[in-house]
């Protein structure tokens, strides 16, 4: 043992299996001195060792605009972002073995299966999050608008009242039910899962964390399609969700342009062509698309939302401004009759019918998402306040 | 529960189509005025912010699809790539194809998240009824025939 080093320097006997090699072998990071003065004044060291520097270097805050939209947007995921984004993961994805986080795993595994059982069934007595109606309400109309109702009233035209309204009812009752088979399928895996995981925990805990392929893997909607229909099932799963997504995304940049075409033009004069918003649009969607942790998208969706209100809010009383001005200026019947009069001048039954169904089914498809994030089961979405 | 907000929903809906409904989109057919003005600024800002989070899952979707290691730099090259794609198909359709755009996405998109769900269910479910069986069954054969229908009667009715 060489004294004349201080404390920098500790030369340790060369047996490995003394019970005291512990001090040597193993270090805490984050652990304080006590540990190495006691293991110094067991070993009859005269100065107890320093800690080992740690390796890891210390991530840099981000300071500054700049630096802080770059750490935004460019560098790697934290643990949410990765929880979030294992929404559309399936097992495929874990076999290349992307990313596992440990503390995640933790989360997962923490709750005791009785404790989660009872949690479940209490959510669902209670319903969406939030527990009371109201807040219920006002979560499934915060979730509702979105720029696809504005296409209903245009599709209501084309296809006459008496076709549109019961194929509207029936497609939407048609994806709440599926929305409720997915969802009762995913409570029956997650007890199944949660079973399998009881019975395994002990001697596997290590595997676990590694991600074999029997880990709890995230049961997303891909998962469950894998695990009925196999493979290609879950890839017809994963690439419809995309398309879809993508086609809103697609009806999106079309809107948008439009509108920002006739609100210029209203307020300027000036004619800009939609091509021209187009490429507007799309140069700030490319840097919004590399946001990995979507929800730092929270306050902009909070803010789209009280905006769409206002404009739906806005039309809503249009609507009923016209509703109850008569078509003849010098009538005198009184509101609702005017009303009905408005009523019969819609057609029952108009050329456009078959396209309705499409529109029926796409405004269906948003409740069909709106009611699995409802669910408290991740499964579509991560609930951070969203609007469609 | 939900059902009464879905309700609430249909309700809104069959208002509006009192008032206005002349145009595809529909705050192009109010009146002209400051305030349509605002109403059109307002959904335009609102749905330029929504976009980055609806693209979320076909980005996601793809970018694994694509890479099977996570290389960061990789994945934001990806994402333009398709918001730039996305923008193509939508200058190529801009005028006039807008309602047949949606409704094409909706038909082949739609039914996948709508016809396998009860398809799902009955095999997953170990002890499931007769009846939600059937149930299951039923809809998921109506979701195909109004998918193919749909879909026929779109793609002829285009030109």
């Amino acid at each position: 043992m060489s004294r004349e080093n201080g404390g920098d320097l500790f030369v340790m006997p060369v047996s490995y299996d003394t019970p005291t090699n512990k001090h040597v072998k193993t270090y805490t990071a984050g652990e304080d001195n006590s540990r190495l003065k006691q293991a110094a004044k067991e070993l009859g060291l005269e100065r107890a060792r320093k800690p080992r520097r740690q390796v890891r270097k210390r991530t840099r805050q981000a300071k500054g605009f700049g630096s802080v939209l770059q750490q935004v947007l460019l560098e790697a995921a934290t643990t949410e972002d990765a929880r979030v984004r294992s929404v559309y993961m399936s097992h495929t994805d874990f076999d290349h073995d992307f990313f596992i986080s440990a503390d995640w795993m933790a989360e997962e595994l923490g709750a005791l299966p009785e404790e989660e059982e009872a949690e479940i069934s209490d959510l669902e007595a209670h319903g969406a999050a939030g527990g009371t109606l109201t807040a219920a309400v006002l979560g499934i109309i915060k979730g509702m608008v979105g720029p696809a109702i504005l296409f209903l009233p245009h599709a209501f035209a084309n296809a006459g009242y008496l076709i549109a309204i019961p194929i509207l009812c029936t497609s939407t009752f048609m994806f709440l039910y599926s929305s409720t088979c997915l969802l009762d399928a995913w409570r029956v895996q997650k007890s199944l899962d949660r079973k399998k995981l009881a019975m395994t925990r002990d001697t596997e805990m290590t595997s676990l964390i590694n991600g074999t392929k029997k880990s709890p893997l995230p049961l997303s909607y891909p998962e469950l399609a894998y695990r009925a229909l196999g493979s290609h099932g879950e890839m017809i799963v994963k690439s419809g969700i995309a398309l879809m997504q993508a086609g809103v995304c697609l009806t999106y940049l079309i809107f948008v342009p439009q509108n920002l075409r006739t609100s210029v033009q209203i307020m300027t004069g000036m004619d800009i062509s939609p091509n021209v918003w187009l490429i507007l649009m799309v140069a700030i969607q490319v840097p919004l698309s590399w946001l990995r942790d979507i929800r730092r998208l929270t306050p902009t969706n909070l803010l789209a939302n009280v905006l769409i209100l206002y404009g739906l809010s806005i039309c809503l009383g249009y609507a009923f401004r016209e509703a109850s001005t008569p078509n003849t200026p010098d009538s005198n019947l009184n509101t609702w009759d005017v009303v009905i009069q408005h009523f019969q001048s819609l057609r029952p039954f108009a050329d456009g019918w078959y396209l309705f169904i499409g529109t029926s089914v796409r405004d269906s498809y948003q409740l069909f998402t709106l009611h699995l994030s409802c669910s408290d089961s991740y499964l579509f979405v991560f609930r951070i306040g969203l609007t469609f | 529960m939900s059902v009464i907000g879905f309700y609430l929903f249909f309700g809104i809906i069959n208002w509006m189509a009192f008032g206005s409904n002349v145009r595809t989109v529909l705050t192009t057919s109010l009146p002209v005025g400051v305030l349509a003005t605002t109403v059109q600024l307002a959904y335009s800002v609102a749905v330029i912010f929504t976009f980055p989070l609806q693209n979320f899952p076909a980005l996601e979707i793809v970018c694994r699809a694509f890479s099977s290691r996570s290389f960061f730099a990789r994945r934001n090259v990806i994402s333009s790539c398709l918001v730039c794609v996305l923008a193509v198909v939508a200058f190529a359709t801009m005028d006039s194809l807008d309602k047949v755009v949606s409704l094409m996405g909706s038909l082949l998109g739609c039914p996948i998240a709508f016809v396998f769900p009860p398809l799902i269910h009955s095999r997953l479910d170990p002890n499931i009824s007769t009846h939600r069986l059937w149930g299951n069954r039923i809809l998921a054969s109506v979701g195909v025939a109004a998918m193919v229908y749909s879909a026929y009667t779109t793609i002829s009715a285009w030109k």
